[in-house]
């Protein structure tokens, strides 16, 4: 190649060619020198990659001379490479092989199916050979999976690969039960792991002595855990090769009977007998030879000779690793269908976290303080694992969990309140989580007030010591005081806890003072992401006590968030270990709760709060909180300009009575807006929402934000409506009182309906027409695109008095009835002075400022003279 | 491709299987006399469907159908004619209700009669799960309608410790409860249902109480409610389907108050249910003279009409197999043996009450039913990577053996030299030698 002979651009294919050349001459290791410098071999792999030089990928377009360069030069590269192969100096042949390995992943389909053989007949003679270097065996593992993972890729040659693969099973047992490197044995569970996904016939022939060989090395220990973590990886996919529903269970089997030996030699004299006889009874299926344990007969000797050898505390971690694989075997993929032993498996969970550590009474003289501590010290872990194994299964169920459900949520309920440490309490809200997305509306009813109590009292903390800082704005922190209070009792538990935690992390003696009170923000986030699911799946249901406490816990916890969010940042990010979860993430969780808290009621108390606390956090360019504070803003949108178009456009009939009235009101916007008259072409939306946003705009600066403040108004006005309906039972005694008060509505009502068809009639001509819409924000608010059912309650005011038979007819009144309201809100308010507070606020609040228009907005104040008068 | 299914309770009759865009008959199940709701398709793995011999004999069945088949696959016998049949988004459970007001919870993976639980008195009529297949919604012929959290059925504990089992009971309607739909939107939902009390009723799921009570000219056998739920559809004994707002305000004209927007009909004879596509936005009617309907919602006009049976029509589901090709009967064949494999035990008569522990072992798919391709994890340039790092600085043990190996090699290869030099220097020497002694010999 001539010095001047220039190509166009790095993407011209006569560079490749030429970068190719360069890379051969100057960087790999040849025949006659020595290897002097390793290292650059990860930067010619690095340019392979990126270029990808040995891809061939050649379109018609192509310059002819070019291809034919870059074949040739590839073809050199393979050459060089294999005589690296064949080279008597071990490192040389270590690159070698690896180069070979990285040509299998990158070169042309075309060039790998022709010379595949070849390479692997060279491939396998150095897997083979017994006195290679351990470098070199490891490479030579590396290389054969990757010339197989990418064989299995051509079907064609699936048979071909078969019979090549059948080869490598025994010189890779062999270097499992014979090396004692964890570098090979690392290598050779990933050539396995290759085989048993791509050619699992090539493993079937050796099933047992490959499982005898990965179970031997799990139950004797001696590995790393990350080598354990590999090998129990490793066994759980065996049951692959073979596929069928037999050798799944069986392998279960096995490793929970070998659980079960650990667990019984490390919970000695520390759990219940009953539970463990049940977990017996489960396991050993009568009548049914048991299968032989992991590893066979030989290796368990050897095995427990190990154990004794062995501190109590690798025990441990091989129980936790034998749950691991147990988890992996649920949650991977299977070819058929299985028979899992889930009653099994939740006992076997429920075993583990049932030992707390204390003695049982009559065990007492059987255990040393020493004994105690080791099993103490390692109980986290096992906890963990378990409740990793809960989860597995609850993913592997799915639906069909049903069964075990109950058991389950009483189980997470007993444990939630036993259970201290924060990672536990993480993992613990995880599942909870889980189960009620899985679970829905059914979960939620069992599981709610367990969520929400604790969620409560792992975020209250932070009101607690902020208490005084909060003062500012006042309605806050009043609404969440009578829930400080509540929660006394169990926050002090937890307190109680975290002191522990910070404790045993060690190091921050002197910050306690301060800091003890506070969970660590890991945890806030996972109870404030617990919240979030519960609210999403239960929001409404039921209207439940738990809803306004966590709605105003919510609102302080995310202003909070913002105030801590700029200060402490720094001086955690130094003392604190805790890259998991930042100010940052906690931010983000509270506002991820706050949207949801307020896109699943109709009428959220906190909106303009929280609306400003989006927008601030929209203005924090480039984090993770403006792209989520964007979001939530257009989701939010739909709270304040609802727009519950129809999805069918519907063209009645001429002649029916009932056409006048369906459009007046159900396509409001849309006569108001005096486009199409009866729903819209769906092209049109756009131009509608536009127009929408005219009329707003239209009627002067104030008008967005006199809007936003109407919102509030209503919406906090109807949540007190919502908290107060009547218990269905005294339905009866009103039917009287409301016959007048329906007449009433209906007159308000019938106004209101001329109005707006005054107005589309007209709309046209003027803009000064809409700019005093009196009741059209009122209707707004009453219409939004939430499936309304207070809103849809509230509108049936006026069907005559023979027909309510609903209770629904309520809420309305109470507007009007103040007598009527009254007594039914005791039951279900929560206190009556958060209430007035609420109200109090609301009132300065719009006469501050909105006070002229006050007279505009007649019927909120008719709704609401009572508090009125309290507040002044 | 979108098909619909009908059955009618004509003996006969089979249930019918129509192409709903080319109106084409796909297929014929041949089956029994099938009762109102009694036709499912379990979690789109097969159709089953609840069958009345005769009124006279008190013998029910339950026939399952693979899609392929028109022959029956499977039959079952439950302890009691079932009317209603449901089965769960997922199609892992089976619920029947029979006419003495008992539910009855099938396993469908192993035909285990998991529960069996009293509803009511009376027959139930319908049966409906909600979204997230964690609640159970029942019609009773009584007029009460019962909703039930699946996993307080399943909790003995719990439900020894309640005075209740069900979540809500209603009992506003006051004859037999024809119909029951539940919209979208999770726990605020709303559950219509309709009655031969002339009135359909929509309740709030969240609360339990009756949002609105829509009271029609005739007897209301079926409802439909659009996705949007802004309308619902009523198909009155009349033959009229009535369309009635759910997301208006109200409606008042001339003192008179409704929230019906409007009415269509082309039934001669009572409509007997109905049935939305919401990808076209059809509404399709079954009606008492066996002839089905479909409508474009919108403008009310029919599009097709499919001529069934004789008797009247029972059920119409609307379904939409899973692969879209655009060749209708190949990719029809092609689920059909995809879903050949399908064979499941009959349904159980009664719980086995030997065998306490029932539960222990549950038939699962594991990873559900995609079938991913392994992602293929090349190894090689991450050893290339992280040993010639140590090769370089021939730090780890293994570099060290290596390079041991590398200086035994060059060892090797010296001494090689030296023997060679040494020749070399052995045969100068012996020739120096030599050349010594010839000169002296001279």
């Amino acid at each position: 190649m001539t010095t001047f002979d220039q190509f166009r651009d790095m993407y011209d294919v006569a560079f490749k060619p030429r970068l190719l050349t360069t890379l051969i001459t100057d960087y790999l290791p040849n025949q006659n020198h020595p290897f002097s410098n390793p290292s650059q071999l990860s930067k010619v792999v690095s340019l392979i990659k990126t270029h990808s030089l040995l891809s061939e990928s050649v379109t018609e377009s192509m310059d002819p001379k070019a291809i034919k360069a870059w074949k040739s030069s590839v073809t050199s590269w393979v050459d060089r490479v294999l005589l690296l192969v064949s080279n008597h100096s071990p490192d040389k042949r270590w690159a070698g092989i690896s180069l070979l390995g990285v040509t299998c992943e990158e070169c042309s389909s075309d060039r790998f199916i022709e010379s595949y053989l070849m390479w692997f007949q060279k491939l396998l003679s150095s897997l083979q050979s017994q006195e290679d270097s351990h470098l070199v065996k490891v490479a030579a593992c590396a290389s054969i999976s990757d010339l197989l993972a990418r064989l299995s890729g051509f079907p064609k040659f699936k048979k071909d690969g078969s019979a090549s693969a059948v080869k490598v099973v025994q010189p890779v047992i062999r270097m499992l039960n014979d090396d004692n490197s964890e570098a090979i044995w690392e290598a050779a569970v990933h050539v396995i792991c290759t085989l048993i996904t791509s050619f699992p016939f090539s493993i079937q022939r050796h099933y047992d002595s490959v499982e005898s060989a990965i179970a031997v090395k799990l139950v004797s220990g001696g590995c790393s855990d990350d080598m354990m973590k590999k090998l129990v990886h490793c066994l759980a996919l065996l049951p692959k090769s073979k596929g069928d529903e037999e050798s799944w269970s069986l392998t279960m089997q096995k490793i929970l009977i070998t659980l079960n030996d650990q667990l019984n030699l490390t919970f000695q004299g520390l759990e219940d007998e009953t539970i463990r006889k049940e977990f017996n009874g489960l396991l050993s299926q009568p009548g049914k030879q048991p299968p032989p344990p992991l590893g066979g007969c030989v290796s368990t000797e050897e095995a427990s000779n190990n154990i004794t050898k062995r501190s109590k505390q690798s025990q441990t971690v091989n129980v936790s690793i034998l749950m691991s694989g147990c988890c992996m075997m649920l949650t991977n993929i299977y070819p058929v269908k299985v028979n899992v032993p889930v009653r099994l498996l939740l006992v076997l969970a429920e075993r583990i976290l049932m030992v707390n550590g204390s003695l049982p009474e009559m065990s007492l003289p059987f255990m040393t303080a020493r004994q105690q501590e080791n099993v103490c010290s390692e109980l986290p872990v096992l906890h963990m694992s378990s409740l990793e194994l809960l989860t597995a299964i609850i993913k592997a169920t799915s639906s069909q969990l049903l069964p075990h459900a109950a058991s389950i949520v009483r189980f997470i309920t007993r444990y939630f309140k036993t259970c201290v440490l924060p990672e536990l309490r993480i993992k613990i809200y995880s599942i909870a989580k889980t189960l009620l997305i899985s679970m829905g509306v059914g979960m939620a009813l069992c599981l709610s007030k367990e969520v929400a109590n604790n969620a409560i009292a792992d975020l209250s903390i932070i009101e607690k010591k902020n208490g005084g800082m909060l003062n500012g704005s006042t309605t806050d922190v009043s609404t969440v005081a009578p829930l400080l209070v509540n929660n006394k009792k169990r926050k002090h538990s937890s307190a109680n806890g975290s002191l522990q935690e910070y404790d045993a992390s060690g190091g921050l003696g002197v910050e306690v003072p301060k800091k003890c009170a506070m969970a660590p923000i890991s945890l806030r986030v996972a109870a404030l992401e617990a919240l979030e699911t519960l609210i999403t799946v239960a929001g409404a249901l039921k209207s439940e006590q738990w809803r306004s406490k966590v709605d105003s816990l919510l609102i302080v916890v995310a202003m909070e968030s913002f105030r801590e969010g700029s200060s402490n940042e720094e001086i955690n990010g130094f003392q604190k270990k805790d890259p998991a979860a930042t100010a940052a993430d906690l931010q983000i969780a509270a506002l991820r709760a706050l949207l949801a808290s307020f896109l699943s009621v109709s009428r959220p108390p906190y909106l303009s709060q929280g609306l400003e606390l989006f927008r601030r956090g929209k203005q924090q360019t480039g984090t993770k909180l403006a792209e989520f504070c964007a979001h939530a803003m257009l989701a939010l949108e739909v709270l304040i300009h609802p727009r519950a178009l129809p999805l069918v456009d519907y063209v009645p009939p001429n002649n029916d009575t009932y056409d006048e009235a369906q459009f007046s009101f159900r396509d409001e916007y849309v006569s108001r807006n005096h486009t199409t008259p009866f729903g819209l072409p769906q092209t049109e939306p756009p131009n509608c929402v536009n127009n929408m946003f005219a009329n707003y705009l239209a009627n002067g600066d104030d008008e967005m934000g006199g809007l936003w403040k109407e919102n509030t108004k209503e919406t906090k006005e109807s949540s007190q409506m919502a908290t107060s309906l009547p218990s269905s039972t005294d339905i009866q005694e009103r039917n009287d009182m409301v016959s007048e008060t329906a007449t009433n509505a209906d007159f308000e009502m019938r106004t209101v309906e001329t109005e707006t068809i005054l107005k589309s009639d007209h709309l046209g001509e003027s803009v000064k027409q809409i700019q005093e819409p009196i009741h059209e924000p009122v209707s707004v608010a009453s219409n939004p695109a939430v499936i309304d059912i207070h809103g849809d309650a509230a509108t049936s005011t006026d069907i005559e008095p023979d027909r309510i038979v609903s209770d629904s007819t309520i809420p309305h009144n109470e507007a009007n009835n103040l007598e009527l309201a009254s007594p039914s809100k005791s039951p279900v308010q929560a206190s009556d002075t958060k209430l007035v507070q609420q109200f109090a606020f609301d009132l300065n609040y719009g006469n501050s400022v909105d006070g002229d228009d006050d007279d505009s907005f007649p019927d909120i104040v008719d709704g609401d003279p009572d508090s009125d008068s309290d507040s002044e | 491709m979108v098909v619909v299914l009908a059955s009618s309770s004509d003996a006969g009759g089979g249930i019918g299987c129509w192409d709903l865009h080319t109106g084409s008959e796909q297929i014929r199940y041949k089956s029994l006399s099938s009762p109102c709701h009694g036709l499912t398709s379990v979690g789109d793995r097969f159709l089953a469907s609840s069958q009345l011999r005769d009124t006279a004999t008190s013998a029910g069945s339950v026939f399952f159908w693979s899609w392929s088949k028109p022959q029956v696959e499977v039959k079952s016998f439950p302890a009691e004619p079932i009317t209603p049949l449901a089965s769960n988004h997922s199609g892992t459970y089976l619920v029947g209700g029979g006419l003495s007001g008992d539910i009855y919870l099938w396993e469908v993976e192993t035909g285990k009669l998991l529960k069996k639980w009293h509803g009511d008195n009376t027959a139930v009529t319908c049966l409906v799960f909600s979204e997230d297949d964690s609640l159970l919604i029942s019609g009773f012929k009584n007029g009460s309608i019962r909703v039930w959290s699946l996993l307080m059925i399943f909790d003995d504990v719990r439900r020894q410790e309640a005075s209740k089992i069900y979540e809500y009971s209603f009992s506003e309607h006051t004859l037999c409860v024809n119909d029951v739909v539940i919209g979208y939107g999770g726990y605020n939902a709303i559950i219509a249902s309709a009655s031969d009390d002339r009135t359909c009723k929509v309740w709030s799921l969240s609360n339990g109480m009756l949002q609105r009570n829509i009271i029609f000219p005739s007897k209301i056998k079926a409802i439909a409610l659009d996705p949007a739920e802004h309308a619902l559809y009523a198909g009155g004994e009349d033959g009229k389907i009535y369309i009635a707002a759910l997301n208006t305000t109200k409606i008042t004209t001339n003192n008179h108050v409704s929230y019906i927007t409007g009415s269509f009909s082309n039934h001669s004879k009572a409509v007997t249910c109905l049935a939305y596509s919401a990808g076209e936005n059809y509404l399709i009617s079954g009606s008492d003279d066996g002839i089905v309907r479909v409508w474009n919602a919108s403008t009310h006009n029919i599009i097709r009409v499919f001529k069934h049976a004789k008797g009247p029509i029972t059920n119409i589901l609307v379904l939409s197999p899973e692969n879209d090709s655009s060749n209708h009967v190949s990719s029809n064949l092609q689920v059909a043996s995809k879903k050949k494999g399908a064979q499941f035990p009959p349904l159980e008569k009664y719980t086995n009450s030997i065998d306490e522990d029932s539960d222990i072992k549950t038939i699962v798919s594991l990873g559900g039913s995609k079938r991913c391709m392994d992602e293929v994890s090349y190894l090689s340039s991450h050893v290339i990577s992280s040993y010639s790092k140590e090769l370089q600085n021939q730090g780890s043990a293994a570099a060290s053996e290596m390079e041991i190996e590398k200086l035994k090699r060059d060892c090797q290869k010296s001494m090689q030299m030296v023997n060679q030099w040494k020749k070399m220097y052995d045969n100068l020497h012996q020739f120096c030698v030599k050349e010594l002694l010839d000169e002296n010999a001279k």
